[in-house]
C-alpha cells in the first residue's frame, strides 16, 4: 500500500529512496567512465561503449538523481514548514512520482536491446540524435523515458505548487514562508514553465526518428537546440535552489541565527529563477544562430542575485554562535564549492572566452562544480539536517564529518584537474587521448578522485545503516529548528501536527517562540532583582538550550 | 485562503519583462514561442487558482482552515500512470503495448471517478 500512498512523506521518502537508487547506477556509470580515462589509450571500454556510458550518466544524473531528489526534499518538507495537513493534488503527484519512476526504467532498458542504450549524450542534440546518425531502439526508448521522467517530474510540481498557494497554515503568509520552501517554490516554477519544451522537444525529436525530418528539414537543428537549453538551462537552476535552501536552512539553524536579509533573498530568488530562464543561449554562443549579446548580458546578470545570496550568507555567518556540526559545514561546503563553478560561469557567460573553452574539458569541470561540489554537497547538508525528521534518529556525526572530509578531497581531486585539461584543449566525449604526459597525469589524478568519492558514499551508507541500526533517538527538535517541521514529531504523524502550530509571525516561529520565552524570562529576573517583577518559568514549552551531541 | 498568488504574478512579471527584452533584441520567433509557452503554462496554473479562489488575489493572513478531505492513497493514479507509460512505451514497440497501455488509461481513468465520487460523498455525509 505503501506504493500508492498519497502522503506526502511517503511519496517524497519512495523518490527520495529511488533517486538514491539511480545516483549509485550513474555514481557507476563514472567509475567506469574514470577508468577508461585513466590513461590515455586504455581499453576498459570501446568507443561505442564509452558514448553509451557518458550518455546514461549524464542522463541518469540529471533527468533520474539531482533534479528529482530536489522535488522529493520539496514534497516531503513543502508541507511539513508550511503547516499543512498534506498535498493539494495528491494523486497528481503520486501519478508523477510513477510516471517518472517508469520513465527512468524505459530510459535505462535500452541496455537490454541489441544496439544499446541512448548514445547522443544526455543534450541528444539533432541531427547526431536521429535515426540515421544513432541508429536502433536504444535511442528511441532513451528519447521515450526522458519524456516520461520530465511529465512526471512536472506533475510533482504542480502539486507542489498548488500545495503552497493553497495550503499553507493560517497565519502563514507567503513572506513568511521558510528559506527552504522559497527555494523549492522558484524551483518548482521553473518546472512548470521550462519543462515542457523539453517535452515537445522529445516528442518531436521522436517524430523525426521515425522519419518526420523536422530538425532535419523546416525547422533546422538549431531550432532543436533552442527548444532543449530552454529546458536546459533552468534544470540547472532547479538542480540548485532547492538544495542551496537546505544548505541556507543547516546554517542559519546552526549558526543559531535568523537567516540575514530574508526580504532581499527572496526578491533575489524570484530574479534569479526569471533571469535563469532567459539565459538558455549561452550554451549555443558557437552555433552562431542567436544573438549573443543578449545573453551574455542576461547570463552576467546572473552575479546579482548570487551575490545577493552570499551577502547573506556572510551576514548569517557574522555573530552567529555557529555549533560546526555536519549539516552546517556540508553547508559551508555548499556554498565554498559552488562558488568554484560559479565563478568559473562567468567565463562562459562571455562568448569570446566560450568560444575557447567549448567542448572542453573546462566546461565538464564547471558544472561538475555547480551540481555535484555543489548540489549534491547542499543535498548531504539536507541529509544531516532533516534525517532526524524523516527517521527519529541521529546519524553519527563523526562518520558525517569523516565522511565530509574524504568527500570534499575527492571532489576537489576529480574536478579540479579537469579546469587545467580543459584550458590545455583537450576535448569531452571522447575515450582515448593522446598520450600527452600532463594530460596522463591530470587524468589519473582525476580517476583518483573519482575513486575517493565512491569510498566517500560507502562511509555515507554505513553512516545511514548503523543509525538505524543503532538508532541515537532525535527528539522532536534536536537541533533547535527554527520552522515548522520541528514542531511535530519525528518521523511526523499522518496528518502532520498533532498539536496547535505556534503562532506564525514570521519564518521562524519556533525561533520567535524560544526568543519571546527568553525575553521574557530576562524581564522577569530584572524584575526580581528590582523586587518587582513576578517569578516566570525560565523555560519555555521549547527548550532553549542545545542538546548534548552524541556522536 | 487569501494570498498565495501575489509573489507568483510578480515572477510573471519580470519573466515577461524579460521575454518582451528578448523579442526586442532578437526578435526570434522560436524564442518568443518558447517564452510564450512558459508564461502560458504558469499563467494558467495562477489563473485556476485564483478561479477556484478568488481570495488568493488579496493581501493578508491565510484564515482558520475549515474541514479537508484527506485522500489516502489512489489506485487510480498508479493505474493511468502505469498505462500511460505502457502506451508511451508502444510507441517504439508497436501495437500491443499501444492497446494494453490505452485500455489501462481506460480503466485508471473509470477508477479515477470511482474515488473522485467516493470523495465527493465524503464531503456532502460531513
Amino acid at each position: 500500500m505503501r506504493f500508492i500512498s498519497t502522503d506526502h512523506k511517503r511519496i517524497g521518502i519512495n523518490l527520495v529512496i529511488a533517486s538514491l537508487g539511480w545516483f549509485l547506477v550513474g555514481g557507476v556509470f563514472a567509475l567506469l567512465m574514470r577508468a577508461q580515462l585513466s590513461g590515455p589509450s586504455n581499453h576498459v571500454l570501446s568507443n561505442a561503449s564509452y558514448d553509451e556510458v557518458f550518455t546514461m550518466h549524464g542522463s541518469t544524473m540529471i533527468y533520474l538523481f539531482v533534479t528529482p531528489m530536489a522535488l522529493a526534499m520539496g514534497t516531503y518538507l513543502i508541507p511539513l514548514q508550511i503547516g499543512a495537513r498534506g498535498l493539494a493534488a495528491p494523486r497528481l503527484a503520486l501519478a508523477g512520482f510513477w510516471v517518472w519512476m517508469f520513465g527512468g526504467l524505459i530510459m535505462q532498458s535500452g541496455w537490454f536491446v541489441y544496439s544499446g542504450p541512448g548514445q547522443a549524450g544526455w543534450t541528444a542534440f539533432a541531427p547526431l540524435s536521429n535515426s540515421t546518425y544513432t541508429p536502433g531502439y536504444g535511442q528511441d526508448l532513451w528519447t521515450l523515458g526522458v519524456l516520461l521522467a520530465v511529465l512526471g517530474m512536472i506533475f510533482i510540481a504542480v502539486s507542489l505548487a498548488l500545495t503552497i498557494m493553497r495550503r499553507r497554515a493560517p497565519g502563514m503568509t507567503m513572506m513568511r514562508m521558510p528559506i527552504f520552501t522559497w527555494t523549492a517554490l522558484v524551483a518548482v516554477l521553473l518546472v512548470i514553465g521550462a519543462f515542457p519544451m523539453l517535452v515537445i522537444a522529445m516528442s518531436l525529436l521522436f517524430a523525426d526518428r521515425l522519419g518526420a525530418h523536422i530538425f532535419t528539414g523546416f525547422a533546422g537543428s538549431i531550432t532543436y537546440q533552442d527548444l532543449f537549453w530552454f529546458f536546459g538551462h533552468p534544470v540547472v537552476y532547479v538542480m540548485f535552489f532547492p538544495y542551496l535552501g537546505a544548505a541556507a536552512e543547516a546554517v542559519a539553524v546552526n549558526a543559531q541565527k535568523r537567516w540575514f536579509g530574508y526580504t532581499a533573498f527572496v526578491a533575489s530568488m524570484l530574479a534569479f529563477s526569471v533571469l535563469s530562464m532567459s539565459v538558455w543561449g549561452h550554451h549555443m554562443f558557437v552555433t552562431d544562430g542567436l544573438t549573443n549579446e543578449y545573453f551574455a548580458f542576461t547570463s552576467t546578470l546572473l552575479l546579482v542575485p548570487a551575490g545577493i545570496e552570499y551577502f547573506d550568507l556572510v551576514g548569517t555567518l557574522i555573530r552567529g554562535r555557529i555549533i560546526p556540526r555536519t549539516a552546517f559545514l556540508f553547508g559551508l561546503g555548499f556554498f565554498i564549492q559552488f562558488l568554484i563553478g560559479g565563478l568559473t560561469g562567468i567565463f562562459t557567460a562571455s562568448p569570446v572566452l566560450d568560444y575557447n573553452v567549448y567542448g572542453s574539458y573546462f566546461i565538464v569541470a564547471h558544472f561538475h562544480y555547480t551540481l555535484f561540489a555543489g548540489s549534491v554537497f547542499g543535498f548531504f547538508a539536507g541529509v544531516y539536517h532533516w534525517f532526524p525528521k524523516l527517521t527519529g534518529a541521529k546519524l553519527r556525526e563523526g562518520l558525517g564529518k569523516v565522511h565530509l572530509v574524504v568527500i570534499a578531497v575527492g571532489t576537489n581531486l576529480t574536478f579540479m584537474p579537469m579546469f587545467f585539461l580543459g584550458a590545455d584543449g583537450m576535448p569531452r566525449r571522447v575515450a582515448n587521448y593522446p598520450a600527452n604526459p600532463e594530460w596522463g597525469t591530470l587524468n589519473a589524478l582525476s580517476t583518483a578522485g573519482s575513486g575517493i568519492v565512491a569510498i566517500a558514499m560507502l562511509i555515507f551508507m554505513a553512516n545511514v545503516v548503523i543509525s538505524l541500526r543503532h538508532r541515537i533517538p532525535a527528539g522532536d527538535d534536536p537541533w533547535l529548528g527554527h520552522t515548522l517541521e520541528w514542531a511535530t514529531s519525528s518521523p511526523p504523524p499522518p496528518l502532520n501536527f498533532v498539536a496547535p502550530l505556534p503562532p506564525i509571525r514570521s519564518y521562524a516561529p519556533l525561533l520567535d517562540l524560544r526568543e519571546a520565552v527568553a525575553a521574557q524570562a530576562e524581564r522577569a529576573a530584572v524584575g526580581l532583582a528590582s523586587g518587582t517583577g513576578a517569578a516566570v518559568p525560565a523555560q519555555g514549552p521549547i527548550s532553549d538550550t542545545p542538546p548534548v551531541e552524541k556522536t | 485562503m487569501r494570498g498565495g498568488v501575489r509573489p507568483i504574478l510578480i515572477w510573471l512579471a519580470i519573466l515577461f519583462s524579460s521575454a518582451t527584452l528578448n523579442a526586442i533584441w532578437t526578435g526570434d520567433l522560436v524564442q518568443i514561442g518558447m517564452f510564450v509557452i512558459a508564461l502560458g503554462t504558469v499563467g494558467s496554473l495562477v489563473i485556476g487558482v485564483i478561479v477556484a479562489n478568488p481570495d488568493a488575489l488579496r493581501r493578508g493572513e491565510p484564515g482558520p482552515r475549515g474541514p479537508e478531505v484527506v485522500v489516502r492513497r489512489s489506485f487510480a493514479a498508479f493505474f493511468l500512470a502505469l498505462g500511460f507509460a505502457v502506451f508511451v512505451f508502444g510507441w517504439t514497440f508497436g501495437r500491443f503495448p499501444l492497446l494494453v497501455g490505452g485500455g489501462m488509461m481506460i480503466a485508471g481513468i473509470g477508477r479515477l471517478v470511482g474515488e473522485w465520487r467516493a470523495q465527493r460523498q465524503a464531503v456532502r455525509a460531513r
